[in-house]
């Protein structure tokens, strides 16, 4: 981004989640200095379900891990039964920390980001920039619903220039193959040494 | 098993941000900071209050105690994760992964939790800057913490 880059928010309105009254404040505060429109804050994933039922908002930030419902079980009940075109919002989660049980709960719940604390408002005001300038498809399937996870690996539509050869197809079809098992995925994402 | 659907979405958030006009890039996060800035010292108060808490644990010492301090530790993480206090959030957020995985092993070690507390206030006392005494401090938190497996 240049330095005479320009950001409007104006015209938006944010939803902020968070059972802490601290952080939503200092997160209130820093949508406040990105000149939003209108912010709502929530204390609770239940009174943000609540929320959307009568009105709409057009970006949802919130935090992971909330006692009852939380983060996680929020998007996934967004993206698979809140009114059209709620279930599109776009959706930034933030995460402070986790723990073992709930990083595997959280994995592939719909968010358009999952972002970790530390978190300046620099990062964040990018994400909200990325978010509203992409074009992301939105996939519906069986055991996912959300922005399209793909979007590192798409690369240009079929048939056009400067597709490589590792580019994903656009279609989604039926799984051809066993699923592979957690650890043969772990090994894949593993650093390991090699000598050269 | 159904088939999967893509669909092409244009989401409110897309048409209201393409609209002319709004503030400059680095306008927007000046802003921002300052507003962080102006609930700095409220927060670092919160901060020892929450120290002090974890604290008072480590001598009552009651059955729940490993929950309640990884509440307190995690509540300090969120707090602390939007100022710029790098020794302490890296100090609270290895307090809340020791209790995490001390509780999964059960193999809780309240002289662990003392050493965290003791961090943790030196590091705040210090606005939470990373100098190279607070590094020394993290570097005995990380080994403290590599002795007890990861949980899960």
């Amino acid at each position: 981004m240049a330095k005479g880059d320009r950001v409007n928010l104006a015209h938006t309105t944010v939803l902020l989640i968070d059972d802490q009254p601290t952080s939503l404040d200092m997160l209130g505060s820093i949508v406040q200095g990105f000149g939003c429109k209108e912010q709502i804050k929530c204390a609770s994933a239940q009174a943000a379900v609540e929320l959307l039922a009568r009105r709409a908002v057009d970006l949802i930030l919130i935090d992971c891990i909330m006692p009852d419902m939380d983060g996680y079980e929020f998007v996934r009940w967004l993206r698979r039964d809140a009114p059209t075109p709620t279930r599109y919002v776009p959706v930034i989660m933030i995460l402070g920390h986790a723990s073992q049980a709930k990083v595997q709960q959280g994995r592939d719940c719909g968010a358009s980001f999952v972002v970790a604390k530390p978190l300046s408002p620099s990062l964040l005001l990018k994400r909200i920039i990325w978010l509203g300038a992409e074009d992301r498809d939105f996939v519906e399937a069986e055991h996912y619903v959300g922005p399209d996870r793909r979007v590192r690996n798409y690369g240009p539509p079929a048939g056009t220039d400067g597709r490589r050869e590792s580019d994903l197809s656009g279609e989604l079809g039926a799984a051809v193959e066993e699923n592979m098992d957690q650890d043969d995925i772990d090994m894949l994402l593993k650093p390991m040494k090699v000598s050269l | 098993m159904t088939k999967p659907t893509i669909r092409k979405v244009h989401t409110s958030l897309q048409r209201q941000m393409a609209r002319p006009g709004g503030r400059l890039i680095v306008e927007a996060e000046s802003r921002a900071n300052q507003a962080l800035e102006g609930q700095r010292d409220h927060v670092f108060d919160l901060l020892a209050t929450n120290i002090d808490a974890i604290d008072a644990l480590c001598v009552s010492r009651p059955d729940d105690a490993p929950t309640q301090i990884y509440a307190f530790a995690s509540a300090m993480v969120d707090m602390a994760g939007y100022l710029d206090v790098p020794a302490f959030f890296e100090a609270a957020f290895s307090l809340c992964e020791i209790a995490d995985r001390m509780r999964a092993a059960d193999a809780w070690s309240w002289p662990s939790i003392e050493v965290h507390v003791r961090v943790l206030r030196l590091t705040l006392a210090d606005g939470g800057k990373a100098t190279p005494g607070s590094e020394r401090l993290l570097e005995g938190l990380r080994a403290l913490t590599a002795h007890v497996p990861p949980a899960g």
